[in-house]
């Protein structure tokens, strides 16, 4: 079984990436953000990371970041929901930083699983 | 000699008739009044007053001295001739040292009448010479007294003399400076070289004037204006020149001040008027005919309610006048009409000039026009609410997004676990469609929101100038038409790609306006392009190297210079009111500007007009577009 790990801060959708994931198998863990993130890293290894990009405390990308370095091994999707800040493409960002891919909110469900089937190796 | 009055104070009748007739005998026409004695001798003297008087000496009643003396003490210029018989020496002396005119003998009043000639000539010449000393005094008080100086130059240029303002003016005494000659005084170089050539042309009856800036010991550097008079002595030909030098420094200085104000005034941008005090126009600058359109004779001696708008109440310009006359002064906006009646809005500042006993005498009225000020304004505060909009928008699209991720998941799933045949299958599609309508919604805003910011990168113009094109082919008239030739070889240019689109755009529907009546082709020319020194000489802040050309060439009215001069200002529009800001051109220059390019314009009224942009090329790999 495999496991993954949800950092959103938003509650409802943190909740719904639960429901789909855990229709399909997956074990499920959530953190608010990276903090709490990084707590739950100290107990568990989990195979996939799915990461929002832009939340309080700890950035999505700060996040990444710290996975890249720490967890090497862990898949990192990272999804975004634009628009908060202007300046930079934070999707472009996470690419660079080592996400294995990006969606943007609001996305395809059907998509999400397949990539997550992709990045976990499953067939 | 009319009407001789003689008092003669005499007791004898026989020598009185003697005298009387002598004097007839002389054919002198006269008074003769005779006094016994004292009370009678004064008050003739009160009533008659005598001419001369004639006195016996020998009366015994009353002595001739004492009549002298009381008639000198009163009266110390009228001749008393003295009549006696024979006289001791002794006599004659007294009689001469105690102020008699003279003395003549009885038993020869042949002397007489010379005698009496004699004292009144005396008399009248003793009178002449008061009466010169009188003028005298007076003329040498007002002449020394004067803050202008004085001299008085003979033809031997020696100065015979000077008033007192000249001795103090050098620190000199008078006695240093009468007898002595002006080369001797100034210095022979000097008297030569400035000062001689006056004189002589004053000598030569003219007058000489002139103003100039020297420095006298007393008063350092001042400004004076000196007048060379040529005088002559009476009867002749110039004898001397009166040189007057008059101290002008404050009027110099008021007139080089007036001069400066009014420099000042002319020249500056703000539009100035100054009315009297019923608001006839006195004086405008030339900024005012400029902005206003009026001539200066159209203007001078009109009310300047002819300036005036409907556009304010009365009120508004009741207030204004308490202002004034309140606080001295009032500032705001307005509007004022320009001769072709259009209106200028103005922020003004009013104040009037009042005279010395505080009554208001004119008003001034400085006023600059803000019209592009307002405009510019009116622009930012709407580039703001448009960042302001931007900036919630992004804000709310982060969570929006959020929302519907959270919608469209659950959605989708329900909609698994359903078979199409089940009715609730068809709601949860109609929720699923309504969600990317709203998916879509967010995205438009977000990339409208991201059209605000610059976004650097590698632009190919050719396919950008492609786009545009297509874009516009759909709303351009059928008369119109667009012919390109893009070198497919240019090298991109490194740009924000809304910008380029900006560019291309706002060039285009210039073009498009200048066809707009009899229709014509819009030639669209992508070249490479070098820049060298020649061209560098002539606009200073483009760079040498290599650059991309877009030539637009329309076949419209073209332009005359006047008009080509303007093109790029802000706000400068040929267009008629209400179509179009004047913004698109200014726009562009900018645009172009900030990469670093250039902009060229060409034009011939009735042929077109060619516009070329050079932009600087960039070393980058253009961006593939999505």
């Amino acid at each position: 079984m495999f496991t993954i790990l949800i950092i959103e801060d938003d509650t409802d959708l943190s909740n719904f990436l639960t429901r789909l994931l855990q229709l399909e198998n997956y074990l499920i863990f959530e953190a608010g953000n990276g903090l709490e993130a990084e707590t739950i890293l100290k107990n568990t290894q989990p195979d996939l990371v799915i990461t929002d990009i832009i939340m309080p405390d700890q950035d999505g990308i700060g996040t990444i970041n710290m996975l890249r370095k720490k967890h090497p091994e862990i898949k990192i999707i990272a999804i975004s929901g634009g628009g908060r800040i202007l300046s930079a493409d934070y999707l472009e960002i996470a690419y660079k930083l080592g996400a294995h891919h990006v969606f943007s909110k609001p996305f395809d469900n059907k998509e999400l699983l397949v990539k997550v089937k992709e990045l976990l190796g499953q067939k | 000699m009319n009407g001789l009055k003689i008092l003669y104070l005499e007791d004898s009748e026989f020598d009185v008739e003697i005298v009387r007739y002598l004097f007839e005998q002389e054919k002198i026409k006269f008074n003769l009044q005779q006094v016994r004695n004292k009370e009678d001798y004064l008050r003739q003297l009160e009533d008659f007053k005598p001419d001369i008087i004639l006195v016996n000496f020998s009366l015994r009643s009353f002595e001739g001295i004492e009549a002298l003396h009381i008639v000198r003490e009163k009266n110390p210029e009228m001749p008393v001739i003295f009549l006696s018989g024979i006289l001791g020496e002794e006599n004659v002396i007294e009689v001469l040292k105690s102020g008699a005119t003279d003395y003549v003998l009885k038993h020869r009043l042949g002397r007489l009448i010379p005698a009496v000639h004699r004292a009144l000539h005396e008399n009248r010449e003793k009178a002449k010479r008061i009466q010169a000393e009188k003028l005298i005094h007076k003329y040498d008080f007002i002449v020394n007294v004067s803050r202008s100086m004085f001299t008085l130059v003979d033809r031997q240029y020696i100065y015979e003399d000077v008033n007192d303002a000249f001795c103090r003016a050098h620190d000199l005494i008078r006695d240093e400076i009468i007898g002595k000659s002006l080369s001797k005084l100034w210095g022979n170089e000097v008297f030569e070289k400035y000062i001689k050539k006056n004189f002589d042309q004053s000598f030569s009856d003219n007058i000489v004037r002139y103003q100039a800036w020297f420095e006298v010991p007393k008063y350092g550097l001042r400004c004076f204006e000196v007048t060379f008079y040529p005088y002559k002595e009476l009867g002749q030909d110039v004898t001397h020149t009166v040189v007057e030098t008059i101290d002008i420094t404050d009027r110099q200085k008021a007139d080089a001040l007036q001069k400066m104000l009014y420099t000042a005034i002319e020249q500056a941008a703000e539009i100035v008027c100054v009315t009297d005090s019923e608001g006839i126009i006195e004086y405008v600058n030339s900024a005012y005919l400029k902005v206003t359109g009026y001539k200066l004779k159209e203007l001078i001696g009109k009310s300047f309610k002819i300036m005036l708008t409907k556009e304010h109440p009365d009120e508004f310009y009741d207030q204004i006048s308490e202002s004034i006359s309140r606080e001295n002064n009032w500032r705001g906006n307005m509007k004022i009409r320009k001769k072709n009646g259009d209106p200028v809005e103005v922020y003004s500042s009013i104040s009037p000039v009042r005279n010395s006993k505080g009554e208001i005498i004119q008003h001034v009225t400085v006023q600059r026009d803000i019209t592009d000020e307002t405009r510019i304004q009116n622009y930012l505060q709407h580039v703001h609410r448009m960042e302001t909009i931007g900036t919630l928008a992004g804000g709310i699209a982060h969570d929006f997004n959020n929302i519907l991720a959270t919608i469209i998941g659950h959605t989708e799933i329900a909609m698994e676990d359903l078979q199409k045949e089940n009715p609730s299958f068809h709601d949860l599609e109609q929720i699923l469609k309504a969600s990317n309508r709203a998916k879509d919604l967010v995205n438009k805003i977000l990339s409208f929101n991201r059209q605000m910011e610059p976004k650097i990168e590698a632009v190919n113009i050719g396919s950008h100038i492609q786009d545009t094109i297509r874009m516009l082919e759909g709303s351009i008239p059928e008369k119109i038409k667009i012919k390109t030739n893009l070198n497919e070889k240019c090298p991109p240019v490194l740009a924000d790609p809304s910008h380029i689109h900006q560019i291309i755009l706002n060039i285009c529907t210039n073009s498009f306006y200048a066809m707009r009546k009899k229709g014509g082709t819009l030639y669209i020319n992508l070249q490479n392009q070098q820049l060298d020194e020649n061209f560098i000489r002539i606009f200073p802040n483009i760079k040498k190297g290599k650059y991309v050309r877009i030539d637009f060439r329309d076949t419209g009215t073209g332009m005359k210079q006047d008009i080509v001069k303007g093109i790029f200002e802000p706000f400068f529009t040929t267009k008629p009111v209400g179509e179009g800001t004047g913004l698109g051109l200014s726009v562009v220059h900018g645009l172009i500007k900030n990469m670093k390019g250039e902009i060229l314009v060409e034009s011939k009224p009735g042929k077109g007009s060619t516009f070329s942009v050079l932009l600087p090329v960039s070393n980058m790999q253009p961006v593939r577009k999505k």
